[in-house]
């Protein structure tokens, strides 16, 4: 664990599921800052910036829902993962899709996690509880993106 | 005859003379007369006998000429015999001539039967291949229309699942967060609420379990049976717990197929019978495997639970269709679908036997060479 807080990065169209998200990490005592993200394009501009604005600085973890409005949640990962300095960032697909294509597709384009959003609610409370409590307290964060260059990497 | 006048004497010798010259001559006539007697009677002979022989020549001649006439008779019978015969001839000829002709009408008619039958058989196999092209063309748009609503079952489903947690989740929140404003019948209809969305999020998930084996691509890969029955006994045993069931897993042969399916199909057959057998506190659960003649296996799971009515056998299979009351066993009547949708992917077939309170035995058979079936 570092002293950095972890910043969590939460991409998710659906607000009841943003919500029961947010609650589910709460009740896991997963008290960490939470960004959400509620399309792809949003998630892009938060990430990459654009003539507008800037990136944000970038968090620690996304949690990246696959079906998206406009950029989907593969388009996203893609990117993110060809990027030099957030390429290393932890990427936990969270999605409804239990299509084999989804689940390789993901890996293929360098998801560190692939988790089934349950239909139970407490299934999902467990499973999304288990998610935050690793990767923000089990789980060790690469270096700050920031501290990356593509020399230093593998 | 030659007269000279006698001397006068001379005269008496003379008339002598002449008298005696008469009378030579005289005889001289006779002798002639004599001769052409003789000649005549020769003649008149010969006249006879001419006529004899002409006579008998004519009577020949008549016997000839009557003999002529039977001739002509017969001739004539014989021309009339043979005209007749002609006319047989020509009779039978015309009987001929029209069997020959009835004979080329029904060779005729044979050929133009043969024609037709040649015909109306060229046609039928035109009309076959239309036929076939339009069932292969109809097959293939109903597989198609059954893929696009099989996907579209499996994208309804998926969308259906976050407003069903969304309602069980936030009754469930309702529940657990603000349960002191509720009055006991409000916390009681948020608790149907849930149960509700509880339920529905498990026909969704059936749903798309279901669509999911209809759609995914099947492996072929050797298939240890034994070791994926015991590992979805081992699965299941959380489901068992606090129960006595007795747990007899045979010797099974390996098969070939999609090992995560039918990992499935094992895991399905067991909770079944963990379910079915669920009204005793003891149980027998019974796994083993048959070889067929053609090479196939036929798996089976045997318990003895509460079994069922053969005459609802047909409906086990289908998805959604339940035998008992929730309340007696919970569910949604998925589980068998999905086996039998599992099976049928391999070529294989399911089958149900069991009598009320008699446990139940259900089979499913996997051939040699599983067909895949897209």
């Amino acid at each position: 664990m570092t002293d950095h807080t972890v910043r969590i990065l939460l991409v998710e169209d659906n607000p009841r599921d943003v919500e029961l998200t947010l609650h589910a990490l709460l009740k896991a005592n997963v008290t960490n800052p939470v960004d959400v993200a509620r399309d792809g394009e949003e998630a892009m501009r938060y990430l990459f910036g654009d003539e507008r604005a800037p990136a944000r600085s970038p968090p620690d973890i996304v949690i990246l829902d696959l079906k998206l409005p406009k950029v989907s949640g593969l388009e996203i990962l893609e990117r993110l993962k060809a990027d030099p300095s957030l390429g290393r960032i932890p990427v936990v697909v969270l999605t409804a899709s239990r299509e084999e294509r989804d689940l390789h597709r993901s890996y293929e384009h360098g998801a560190n996690s692939f988790l089934v959003k349950p239909v139970d609610i407490g299934e999902f409370m467990r499973v999304v509880g288990a998610l935050g409590m690793y990767w923000t307290a089990v789980n060790h964060p690469p270096p700050a993106a920031t501290h990356v260059t593509p020399a230093a990497g593998r | 005859m030659s007269r000279e006048p006698a001397p006068a004497g001379p005269l008496a010798a003379g008339l002598g003379a002449a008298l005696l010259n008469l009378l030579a001559d005289a005889q001289e006539e006779r002798s002639r007369l004599t001769q052409t007697q003789h000649a005549m009677v020769n003649i008149l002979h010969d006249a006879h006998e001419a006529s004899a022989r002409s006579l008998s020549g004519q009577r020949a001649m008549a016997n000839l000429l009557a003999d002529g006439a039977t001739e002509r008779d017969r001739l004539t019978d014989t021309q009339r015999a043979v005209t007749n015969l002609l006319a047989d001839a020509h009779a039978q000829q015309g009987q001929l001539s029209a069997m020959q002709s009835a004979l080329l009408n029904i060779l005729g008619d044979t050929e133009a039967e043969r024609a037709a039958r040649e015909r109306a058989q060229a046609e039928v196999q035109v009309l076959n291949r239309e036929l076939e092209s339009r069932v292969a063309q109809r097959t293939a748009d109903l597989s198609s229309a059954n893929r696009d609503l099989e996907q579209f079952s499996y994208n309804v489903s998926h969308n259906l699942r976050s407003p069903a947690r969304a309602i069980q989740g936030f009754a469930t929140l309702l529940l657990s967060e603000h349960k002191a404003e509720l009055t006991p019948e409000g916390r009681h209809f948020a608790e149907q609420i849930v149960e509700g969305g509880r339920e529905m999020g498990v026909l969704i998930d059936g749903l798309i379990n279901l669509a999911h084996v209809a759609q995914e691509p099947l492996r072929r890969e050797a298939v240890d049976m034994e070791r994926l029955a015991e590992a979805a006994w081992q699965n299941l045993r959380p489901a068992a717990t606090g129960r006595d069931i007795a747990f007899h897993l045979g010797t099974l042969p390996p098969s070939a197929g999609d090992a995560r399916l039918l990992g499935q199909v094992w895991a399905a057959l067991l909770e079944n019978a963990v379910k079915f057998t669920s009204s005793h506190a003891t149980g027998r659960i019974e796994v083993g495997a048959l070889r067929e003649a053609d090479g196939g296996v036929t798996y089976f799971v045997r318990d003895d639970g509460v079994g069922f009515d053969p005459k609802h056998a047909g409906k086990l299979f289908q998805p959604f269709e339940r035998l008992h009351s929730h309340a007696e066993f919970p569910g949604v009547g998925v589980g068998l679908a999905l086996v039998a949708r599992i099976v049928e992917r391999h070529g294989g077939s399911v089958r149900a036997e069991g009598a009320p309170g008699e446990g139940a035995t259900f089979s499913f058979t996997i051939p040699k060479r599983p067909e895949v079936t897209p």
